[in-house]
């Protein structure tokens, strides 16, 4: 008996290894006929981008690197993570790519070669996204001058340096690309908030407080986090402890977005100016209701 | 009769040098409670003034509140009240508000010339000129939070 016990063991743990081992190839499903050539679609791009927020990540501006070409520190509990060049580049950035990688890295978080990547790039909110957005980027980031910046190693704890490991948070906490549908019984300002905010905002990646094994937890979406980048406690827009967003109207939330002004003539600081500067700032007016208007909902009593 | 007064002189005396006592020995952190309690006093004077379109008088009333506050903003900043300071158990006060003081005073008065605008823009009458001002209050803040005031934490 125990013979056998130790045999099913070592099968689960030789059968999990081969698992871990295996490159990932999510299945990209893009829709007959669209491409990120289709003509359009680096305009569109170069929109999305500002309402995607790549800029606050992709660029070390402090250090003087390039727009796109990476290598910002992101310190995290788990280590410290460096964004790579997402610059046309062949050797450093995404010169080579074909839109099926590039979907499958921001939709599902696999890297180009199988690799796993780390939730520190947010593909789990971006996982949100219509695969016509993602490819639109694509066609954005295809036009900007290629820079060469390889990327610097990640400083990671062991063992989750090991990027397999990221399997297994995928299958405790991710459940693949999945684009928002639209709520029939809300109208289209609603819907399009709650796309900016879910998906290509990425909000929840700094509002939502996380779990021990960095997830967000769900359920707490958007109810504020103590610990946020650089220490900064990142304040909760909705639930019990949104108290600003509780109070603001919605033509100060909007302002708020597009200036970084507050109600009370206080101002934006930290992780958020970041995110006004490089991303809201440069929002249409009406994506700037929306965004404002589908917060508002979730503070409605 | 004498002796009445004496006492009371004596109480009021003492009482008042109790009082003394309180104001010369305020921790650090009381120093820092007060200051950011008059920053958000002074906060809410300016919404409310932004709020008063339709009464320049009271919007005056309410401007002439945060312009008091804010021509004292350095006298709220002794030194040994920043973070990292004995007794300072919770600020955003940076450091460099002491390493810098000249810029410091600079940026507080550059913030009451932003108050000051809106005020005359309210004698003008003029909403667009009003609006603009206001505009430049955000401005005028946050070029001192910006250098001096550091991460909101826990
Ligand atoms: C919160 C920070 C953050 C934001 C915002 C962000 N990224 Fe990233 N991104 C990263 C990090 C960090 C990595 C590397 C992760 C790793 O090492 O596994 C990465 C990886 C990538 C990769 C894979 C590159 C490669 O060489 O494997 C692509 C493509 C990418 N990001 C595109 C984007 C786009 C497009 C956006 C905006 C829609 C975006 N990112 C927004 C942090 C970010
Ligand atoms: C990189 C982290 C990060 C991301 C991403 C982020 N925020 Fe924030 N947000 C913050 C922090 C930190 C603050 C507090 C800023 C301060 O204290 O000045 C904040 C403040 C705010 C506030 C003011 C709330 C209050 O109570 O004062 C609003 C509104 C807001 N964020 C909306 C958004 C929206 C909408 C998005 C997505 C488009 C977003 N944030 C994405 C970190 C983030
Ligand atoms: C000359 C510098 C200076 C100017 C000008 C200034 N502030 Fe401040 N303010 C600070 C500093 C420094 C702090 C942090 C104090 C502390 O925590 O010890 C602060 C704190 C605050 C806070 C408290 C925030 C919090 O949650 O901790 C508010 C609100 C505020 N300021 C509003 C304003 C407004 C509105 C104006 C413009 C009318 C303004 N301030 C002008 C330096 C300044």
């Amino acid at each position: 008996m125990l013979k056998w016990l130790i045999v099913a063991a070592l099968v689960a743990g030789a059968a999990v290894l081969v698992w871990l081992l295996l490159p990932s190839r999510a299945v990209v499903v893009i829709p007959a006929g669209v491409t990120s050539a289709d003509p359009g679609m680096a305009e569109r791009g170069a929109y999305l981008v500002r309402a995607g927020g790549c800029l606050t990540c992709h660029w070390n501006k402090k250090g003087h690197g390039e727009p796109f070409a990476g290598g910002l520190p992101l310190k995290t509990p788990f280590g410290t993570f460096y964004s790579p060049n997402i610059t046309p580049d062949d050797e450093t950035g995404i010169g080579r790519w074909s839109d099926e990688d590039f979907v499958r890295a921001l939709t599902q978080g696999e890297g180009v070669h199988g690799e796993e990547l780390y939730p520190v790039f947010p593909y789990t909110s971006y996982a949100h996204m219509t695969v016509e957005d993602a490819l639109a980027i694509k066609a954005h980031l295809a036009t900007l001058t290629p820079v060469k910046t390889p990327k610097r190693a990640n400083e990671v704890v062991f063992p989750l340096s090991w990027r397999a490991l990221m399997k297994g948070w995928k299958l405790l906490f991710f459940s693949g690309a999945k684009p928002i549908a639209n709520d029939p019984s809300r109208d289209a300002t609603w819907n399009r908030g709650r796309y900016i905010v879910k998906a290509l905002g990425h909000c929840g990646e700094c509002h939502t407080p996380r779990g021990v094994l960095g997830e967000q937890i769900d359920a707490q979406y958007l109810h504020g986090n103590a610990h946020g980048p650089d220490g900064w406690k990142v304040p909760a827009l909705a639930g019990a402890g949104a108290r600003d967003l509780d109070q603001w109207s919605v033509e100060e939330i909007e302002e708020y977005l597009k200036s970084g002004v507050e109600p009370d003539f206080d101002s934006v600081q930290g992780p958020m100016a970041d995110v006004i500067e490089d991303g809201t700032k440069h929002l249409t007016d009406e994506d700037r209701r929306a965004i404002a208007l589908y917060l508002k909902s979730l503070n409605a009593r | 009769m004498r002796a009445f007064v004496g006492v009371v002189a004596l109480v009021a005396g003492v009482g008042l040098s109790i009082a003394w006592a309180a104001e010369t020995e305020k921790t650090p952190q009381q120093i820092v409670d007060e200051r950011v309690a008059g920053m958000k006093k002074m906060g809410g004077a300016l919404k409310a003034a932004s709020g008063l379109k339709a009464d320049p008088a009271a919007a005056k009333a309410k401007m002439a509140e945060a312009i008091a506050f804010a021509e004292t903003i350095p006298s709220h900043f002794p030194k040994g009240t920043g973070i990292g300071d004995p007794g300072v158990t919770k600020s955003r006060a940076l450091q460099e508000i002491w390493a810098k003081p000249d810029e410091f005073k600079a940026a507080a008065e550059a913030a009451v010339a932003a108050l000051k605008a809106v005020d005359t823009a309210l004698d003008s009458g003029e909403q667009a000129a009003v609006d603009a001002a206001f505009k430049g209050v955000g401005k005028g803040c946050g070029g001192c939070h910006k250098p001096f005031r550091g991460p909101d934490k826990d």
